[in-house]
């Protein structure tokens, strides 16, 4: 029947709470389904046009059945269209929430597995990673490629706002909860290699070891995985 | 929510003013009562007590250091940067914070940070978008900026003593939570905009309560959310399936506005008179009591801050 895909693709999306969980690994996209509903969807507009032209104007307000026809058609069509949108919507949705899960770190989003990140730049072994960084990880994978031009775009057009900020404070980093204390104890969680902090220290960060180190200053790396609260 | 309700009864930062204004040196007196209220500070952030427990004996000191970012600290703060040349200075340095502040506080005017929180509270509360408050952001930033400076300053003056650099960490901390009301002011902001982004850029009324950068963030949002829509999937459709703003014969828009209709638990600063609700029924909306209702019904109140979204 019209729309039964749409249908598929909407309940399913709706049902599944991954795509709009950051925690969670987003849910593949889901091109063979999108590709049916377009055809089915462009069939349909080709039946409706041709099944229009054959009438014409006199037999559209006289034969009833064609005109029944013509609007369950074209509801179907339209119907179809409002899904897939919704679909998009929803996974636009959980991108965004990723990216500001991430701190807005694109690279840190995208990298193929969790080693490499825009911050460090240590390619050291990532391994012990938590289930976010997991879910993160292959987030590249479970994207098309159509959505990683908009997570671009999209991070592109924050770098633009929030520079008019930047100067002052950090957009992206976490408003979870306000912050309670300056310093923060953290404990490595994986190795991030050498970090410059903001008071200029040098500090190397290995697997393991614990520092009490200034919030905002690693904030980003708490965000990212790197290093856990205690 | 709590933390909220500590900025509105529990002045953030008490522990600033006796930071810059009193020097062990000069004044003894007060130095004993700054550091006392200092320990009442430190115990508060364990678990705060209400702002009458210290307004008792130190009423005027409370006060006077009842922000970092009002006005009054203003001089607060150039008095400060004489002491580093100066000792002698102090007295004319709080002298000055006092007055200012009293003033203040009759005309029952709120610092900036309280401002920013209650603006914070009514972006988060109500459906619709409200006002940017650029001055007051602005405001806020440059005395940021300015603090920042002075704490730079003492930090890396030989001079400061021990139990002074403990007291630049709380104004340091201070800091961070004045950046997150900001911040979360903003990202709130910035949440409703991408949601009624094409709203927003179809409706030029609604141009006026964004900030230049808003506006431009919705637009550019707008279009990149639309080629993102056209390049999945409108492109593989009939063409007369491709437009965004179509209306679906129930009536529903794609384009997505503000529900106005959204309840709002509001509480009534000032006498707000009655309103009329749905089934011709009348309400009184008096001074100190809370009300559910439509967002639609008491929206000039909000604006007008004669009610307050909880």
């Amino acid at each position: 029947m019209y729309g039964d895909l749409a249908l598929q693709l909407v309940t399913s999306s709706h049902r599944s709470t991954l795509s709009t969980t950051p925690q969670l690994p987003l849910p593949k996209y889901a091109l063979p389904l999108i590709l049916s509903i377009c055809l089915e969807t462009r069939q349909l507009g080709q039946s409706i046009t041709s099944a229009a032209e054959q009438h014409g104007q006199v037999s559209l307000s006289q034969d009833r059945s064609l005109v029944c026809n013509l609007t369950v058609q074209h509801l179907s069509a339209r119907r179809n269209k409002r899904c897939l949108l919704a679909y998009l919507q929803t996974r636009v949705g959980g991108i965004k929430e990723r990216w500001w899960d991430s701190g807005g770190s694109l690279a840190y989003l995208l990298s193929p597995s969790s080693s490499s990140s825009s911050t460090t730049g240590g390619d050291t072994s990532g391994m012990g990673s938590n289930s976010e960084s997991e879910g993160t990880g292959d987030l590249r994978n479970n994207l098309s490629p159509q959505e990683i031009d908009f997570l671009r775009g999209y991070n592109n057009l924050m770098l633009d706002y929030k520079s008019d900020f930047l100067d002052v404070l950090d957009l992206t980093s976490s408003i979870d909860r306000p912050p309670s204390e300056l310093m923060v104890d953290v404990r490595v969680l994986r190795d991030a290699g050498e970090v410059i902090l903001e008071s200029g220290e040098r500090l190397d960060f290995r697997k393991g070891e614990r520092f009490r180190l200034n919030r905002s200053g690693v904030e980003r790396l708490i965000v990212q995985g790197y290093l856990e609260e205690v | 929510m709590s933390f909220f309700d500590d900025d509105e009864n529990d002045p953030l930062s008490p522990p600033n003013r006796p930071n810059y204004g009193v020097r062990p040196s000069s004044s003894r007196e007060g130095s004993v009562s700054g550091s006392s209220s200092f320990l009442d500070r430190l115990r508060s952030t364990v678990s705060p007590p209400p702002a009458h427990q210290y307004s008792e004996n130190e009423n005027d000191r409370s006060r006077a250091s009842a922000s970092i970012f009002d006005e009054g600290s203003t001089s607060g703060r150039i008095g400060a940067s004489s002491n580093l040349d100066d000792d002698d200075d102090d007295d004319h340095g709080m002298g000055s914070v006092f007055g200012n502040e009293e003033e203040e506080e009759d005309e029952e005017d709120m610092n900036d940070v309280k401002k920013l929180g209650r603006a914070l509270m009514r972006e988060r509360g109500i459906p619709d978008l409200g006002g940017w408050k650029g001055e007051l952001i602005d405001g806020v930033f440059d005395k940021l900026e300015q603090q920042q400076k002075m704490v730079n300053t003492l930090r890396s003056d030989p001079q400061t003593s021990e139990e002074e650099h403990f007291k630049l960490m709380l104004v340091q901390t201070e800091m961070e939570r004045v950046k997150y009301l900001v911040r979360s002011y903003v990202r709130t902001r910035l949440h409703k905009i991408e949601r009624f982004a094409h709203h927003i850029t179809l409706t030029p009324e609604m141009h006026h309560l964004l900030s230049g950068a808003e506006l431009s963030h919705a637009r550019r949002y707008t279009d990149l959310l639309h080629t993102h829509f056209q390049h999945s999937a409108l492109d593989s459709l009939p063409e007369w399936l491709r437009k965004m703003d179509d209306t679906y014969g129930d009536g529903l828009s794609m384009v997505s506005k503000p529900n106005r209709n959204t309840p709002v638990l509001i509480y009534c600063r000032k006498d707000c008179g009655e309103i009329t609700l749905e089934g011709g029924e009348r309400a009184a909306l008096a001074r100190g009591t809370t009300h559910l209702v439509k967002y639609r019904l008491v929206d000039r109140w909000i604006n007008l801050g004669w009610a307050e979204v909880l």
